[in-house]
C-alpha cells in the first residue's frame, strides 16, 4: 500500500469504520513502516477521540419548547377528533341545505324539461304530450275503460292513461315495471328515473334520498300520465342526491303512497 | 417493519422503535408523542446549535421540527429511510431557511476568540471549571473550529461525527450521494486538524512552549 491509498482510507481507519479486514491490516502495516502516515493516523485518531468526547455537549431545549409542542399536539387532536365537533347542529344544517338545494335543482330541471317539450321540442314530442293530456282528460279517474288498442299495439310511444286495465306499457323510464298491483288507478309511483347519464353513476360513492313536492305538470316531462283533476295539487317525489350535490335520480310517488301523504301533510304545516 | 401497536404503557414506550412510536403519536397517543419528543429533542437541539451556532435558532428549529412532524405525519415513509434521517432532514431544511433569512451562512472566524466566545460557550458547561479547564478549552476550540467550517463540511461533521449517523443516513439528510458525504468528511476532518494545530501552535507560542500537535 502506498501513502496515497493510505490517505484515502485514513478517515474510516481512524473512526474504526473500515469494514474490509484485509485493507485494514494492510493500512496498519503501512503506517508501521511510514512515519509520516503513522503521525497522520495518530492525529486522526486523536481527533476522533476529541469529537467523541464533544458529542454530549450542547444540552437540551428548554422546558417551554416542550410545553409549546405539547399544546400544539393537543390542539391538533382536539381539532380533528370527531367528538369535539358539534355534530347534531351541523347535521341539521347540512340536511336543510341539501333539501333546499335539491328542491331547487329538481324544480329547475322540471321547468326546463317542461318548457323544452312544450315550446321547443320536436313535433313528435309535442304531439305525444298533447295526446297524453287529452287521454287523461278523456279518461276520468276510476273509470273502467278498455285499453285502447292504438296505444298498446301500434308501436307508438306508450301513453300511460289512467285505467284499471293495467296496461302493459306501465313501465318506468328505467324499464322496470312500476309494480302495477300496488298502484292506484290513475298516476303511478315509479322506479328511479336517471337524471344524469348512466356512465356518471360510477362516480357516486354515497348519497341522500330527499323527498320533495313538485308541480304535477312535471310528470308529463317524464312521459308519465297527469291527472288533470289534481293538476293544482303537487306531486311527491324522492330525489337521490349524490355526495357532490348533484341530483342523480328521481322517483315519483303515487298519491296514495304513505310517503306522499306524509309529504303533503308536512307541506301543509 | 413498523407496525402499529396501540395501548402501550408509558414504561413500554421506552423500548418502542422510533417509527413505531411516531405512528402511535400520530394516531393521537399523547404519551407516545411525549416519549418521542423527549427521545429526540436533545439531538435536534444540539444538531441545530452546532449547525447554526445560535441557541435561540436551535430552540426555534427544535420547536419547528416537532410542529412539522405533527402537521405532516403522512410524509414519513419508513421504507424510504430511518426516522433519524427524516427528522434531521426536517431540521436541516428549517435551519437552512432560517439561516438564509438571517444571513448567517458566513463561517465564524476562529482566530478572534473574544468575538466567538458567545454561542460556543453555550455548548459546553463544565461542572468543575478548575479541574476541567484544559479539557474545556480543547472542546471549546473544537466547537469553534467546527463552527468555522464551511457549511457543507460543517454539516457532515455534525451529522457523522457528533450525531453518529451512518454515511448512508447523512447522505439522505443532505440529499447527496454517499460518496460525497465520505469525501466531504475526509476534507472536513483535515480542515479541523489544520485549525486545531494552528490554535495549539499559537497557544504554545503565547505560553512559550513548543507545539505539540492537536492531541487532547
Amino acid at each position: 500500500m502506498n501513502c496515497q491509498t493510505f490517505e484515502a482510507l485514513i478517515t474510516d481507519l481512524a473512526r474504526d469504520g473500515l469494514q474490509d479486514e484485509t485493507m485494514r491490516l494492510r493500512a496498519l502495516d503501512h503506517s508501521g513502516s511510514c512515519s509520516r502516515c503513522a503521525a497522520r493516523l495518530a492525529d486522526e485518531r486523536a481527533l476522533t477521540a476529541l469529537l467523541k468526547h464533544a458529542r454530549a455537549d450542547g444540552g437540551d431545549a428548554s422546558a417551554h419548547v416542550e410545553t409549546a409542542i405539547l399544546s400544539a399536539f393537543r390542539s391538533r387532536w382536539i381539532r380533528v377528533t370527531p367528538a369535539a365537533a358539534p355534530q347534531p347542529v351541523r347535521r341539521t344544517l347540512s340536511s336543510a341545505y341539501w333539501s333546499i338545494a335539491a328542491a331547487l335543482v329538481i324544480t329547475v330541471i322540471g321547468v326546463a324539461a317542461f318548457r323544452l317539450l312544450h315550446f321547443s321540442g320536436p313535433d313528435r314530442n309535442r304531439g305525444e304530450i298533447r295526446a297524453r293530456n287529452e287521454a287523461a282528460r278523456e279518461v276520468p279517474m276510476q273509470t273502467v275503460t278498455p285499453p285502447a288498442p292504438a296505444t298498446a299495439g301500434e308501436g307508438s310511444a306508450p301513453v300511460q292513461v289512467a285505467s284499471s286495465a293495467k296496461p302493459a306499457a306501465a313501465k318506468s323510464v328505467t324499464g322496470r315495471p312500476a309494480h302495477p298491483e300496488s298502484q292506484p288507478a290513475d298516476e303511478m309511483g315509479t322506479d328511479f328515473i336517471l337524471l344524469t347519464p348512466e356512465s356518471e353513476l360510477f362516480s357516486i360513492e354515497s348519497g341522500q334520498l330527499i323527498r320533495v313536492l313538485l308541480p304535477r305538470t312535471v310528470l308529463a316531462s317524464y312521459g308519465l300520465p297527469v291527472n288533470q283533476e289534481r293538476l293544482s295539487k303537487p306531486v311527491a317525489a324522492q330525489v337521490l342526491i349524490s355526495q357532490d350535490g348533484v341530483a342523480r335520480a328521481i322517483r315519483f310517488l303515487s298519491d296514495s303512497d304513505p310517503r306522499f301523504v306524509s309529504s303533503a301533510m308536512h307541506s301543509k304545516r | 417493519m413498523c407496525g402499529l401497536r396501540p395501548g402501550k404503557s408509558d414504561m413500554a414506550l421506552e423500548d418502542v422503535a422510533d417509527c413505531e412510536l411516531f405512528k402511535l403519536a400520530m394516531a393521537g397517543e399523547e404519551s407516545a408523542f411525549v416519549s418521542l419528543y423527549r427521545r429526540w429533542q436533545g439531538n435536534i437541539y444540539r444538531f441545530s446549535l452546532r449547525f447554526s451556532g445560535s441557541a435561540s435558532i436551535a430552540e426555534d428549529v427544535t420547536q419547528e421540527v416537532f410542529l412539522s412532524l405533527i402537521d405532516s405525519a403522512s410524509r414519513f415513509n419508513p421504507a424510504l429511510g430511518s426516522f433519524s434521517s427524516y427528522v434531521y432532514g426536517i431540521a436541516r431544511n428549517h435551519l437552512l431557511r432560517r439561516m438564509s433569512r438571517e444571513r448567517i451562512f458566513a463561517p465564524i472566524a476562529e482566530n478572534s476568540e473574544e468575538e466567538n466566545r458567545g454561542p460556543h460557550e453555550e455548548m459546553s458547561r463544565p461542572s468543575d471549571p478548575l479541574g476541567d479547564i484544559t479539557q474545556q478549552e480543547i472542546k471549546d476550540s473544537l466547537h469553534r473550529a467546527i463552527a468555522a467550517l464551511p457549511l457543507r463540511y460543517r454539516e457532515v461533521v455534525v451529522l457523522c461525527e457528533l450525531e453518529e449517523l451512518k454515511y448512508e443516513e447523512a447522505a439522505r439528510v443532505i440529499g447527496c450521494p454517499e460518496g460525497t458525504v465520505r469525501s466531504r468528511l475526509h476534507r472536513a476532518r483535515s480542515l479541523l486538524l489544520h485549525k486545531l494545530r494552528k490554535k495549539t501552535r499559537k497557544d504554545s507560542q503565547t505560553a512559550g512552549i513548543a507545539p505539540a500537535g492537536c492531541t487532547p
